[in-house]
């Protein structure tokens, strides 16, 4: 179609209404560019923009500025100024090199107090063994220094006892009594029985029996020493024996007598 | 035909008060929309809401001319000043007008939502286009909007036969074709596209 035959249709075609084949012919002269269409749509819109502004006026609602402009706000994303936009840009770097900072820290510390802790527990078993040997040592001091004592005492008395009463290995010593006390010191003895202990008793001469006086173990060259610190009348006693028993002593003798020392032509 | 003339001349006082009173100020116009348009790619809100006060009106009274619905043409002229919000950087002043781009938003949007509403479906409505430059493909921008143009339009509508009048207003606000607008008013397609060319003619002269 020439540019004459569509000359009337520009008006429908801005319009939007134009049917038929006009409506093609129109958009491809535009396509190009010809310039007798060009000017007869644009007076169309002319004619269309003046059409639309003889609306009979009615005023818009007062609320309706409003509403747009909070629908601008809305659908505007907000922008970040220059160090707001660094900080969101930094924001989780940041926090990811914080947190894993914050964990090597708490890992470490966590290594360091179990090491602490490790050593902490050393050193109380150590303190607690030290004080164990220290009690030990206080202890074994006290004995000798009370078996001093009484060794040294002019009341106390001596009596022998040795390998010339039992043949073989038998324990020989000496056992100082005293009205205070008693020390026995000794050596050759063998170690007692697997989870047995010697026991030393007191055979009175009165009753006809046994009376406890402690435990004691030798040591490992079989050397032993025993101190009982407490009373005795030492005139009462016929001899002295020892057995093995449970650990700790019994009140009666329940083991086999190891030896026997008869309390007679004492010394001093 | 008083009456009608009436309306016209109350309506081209009204669009005086809003868009400008001579043809002197449509290049002052022109540049002023242009700042403001750019001031809107820019996102200044505080531009958008004076360009709202500059043509609320016409995008109101268009889109109720439309719809004849308050509801439904707040929705459109919402519609139409957030696609403006959006699409300003699009806009190129030498190619055309913001109050051409306006109306044709305002119209098409209306229309759409009318032919919605009535489930009117026809392969005639083709709108136009509506980048802010108005088409890529037209030449230059409208010179004769504005006032008198209006105005001398709108005594020519006033002044057509009340068939030819309804069929323009049907072709215009409603967005009905040639043979819809046939059907409607139940005429002889050959006679509505008689009346209809020879009332654009007769405003396409008070464009002039």
């Amino acid at each position: 179609m020439n540019c004459e035959s569509l000359r009337d249709s520009y008006e429908l075609f801005v319009f939007g209404t134009l049917e038929g084949p006009e409506r093609e012919e129109i958009a491809a002269h535009l396509q190009r560019a010809c310039p007798e269409c060009s000017a007869g749509v644009n007076r169309a819109r002319v004619l269309a923009t003046n059409l639309g502004s003889i609306a009979p006026p009615v005023d818009a609602p007062g609320h309706l500025r409003a509403h747009i402009m909070r629908a601008v706000v809305q659908a505007t994303p907000r922008m970040h100024s220059f160090w707001e936009s660094i900080f969101w840009r930094m924001a989780f770097p940041v926090s990811a090199a914080a947190a894993l900072t914050l964990l090597l820290v708490v890992f470490g510390l966590g290594r360091e107090i179990g090491s602490l802790n490790l050593e902490l527990k050393t050193l109380q078993k150590s303190a607690a063994d030290s004080r164990k040997r220290e009690q030990v040592l206080v202890s074994r001091a006290n004995a000798y220094r009370a078996a001093l004592a009484l060794m040294s005492a002019r009341e106390s008395r001596e009596v022998r006892f040795g390998p010339g009463l039992k043949p073989n290995k038998q324990p020989d010593g000496r056992v100082y009594l005293n009205p205070k006390g008693l020390v026995m010191i000794a050596s050759n003895f063998p170690a007692p029985p697997k989870g047995r202990t010697y026991e030393l008793w007191l055979l009175r001469k009165s009753t006809k029996g046994a009376e406890p006086a402690g435990v004691f173990d030798p040591d490992a060259s079989g050397g032993a020493m025993h101190v009982l610190a407490r009373n005795i009348n030492v005139n009462d006693i016929a001899a002295l024996a020892v057995s093995d028993e449970p650990p700790g002593g019994v009140q009666e003798r329940t083991g086999a007598i190891v030896m026997v020392v008869p309390v007679t032509g004492m010394t001093r | 035909m008083t009456g009608v003339l009436l309306v016209f001349i109350v309506v081209a006082f009204a669009v005086a008060q809003a868009y400008g009173s001579s043809a002197g100020d449509s290049q002052a116009r022109r540049e002023l929309d242009r700042k403001e348009v750019a001031a809107i790619a820019d996102g200044d809100q505080a531009a958008l809401g004076r360009v709202y006060d500059r043509f609320h009106r016409l995008v109101f009274s268009l889109a109720m001319r439309v719809l004849g619905d308050r509801s439904a043409a707040e929705e459109v002229s919402q519609d139409v000043f957030l696609r403006l919000w959006h699409r300003a950087g699009d806009f190129d002043a030498s190619r055309g007008d913001l109050m051409g781009w306006l109306v044709t938003v305002t119209r098409n949007r209306a229309i759409d939502t009318l032919r919605s509403r009535q489930h009117r479906e026809s392969s005639a409505w083709t709108p136009m286009p509506e980048s802010l430059d108005t088409a890529g493909w037209l030449a230059t921008a409208p010179a004769a909007t504005g006032i008198e143009a209006a105005e001398r339009v709108g005594k020519m509508m006033a002044s057509l036969a009340e068939q030819q009048r309804k069929i323009i207003e049907l072709s215009y606000y409603a967005g009905y074709s040639q043979s819809e607008i046939a059907e409607l008013l139940n005429l002889p397609l050959g006679t509505v596209k008689t009346w209809t060319r020879s009332a654009l003619a007769a405003l396409r002269d008070a464009c002039r």
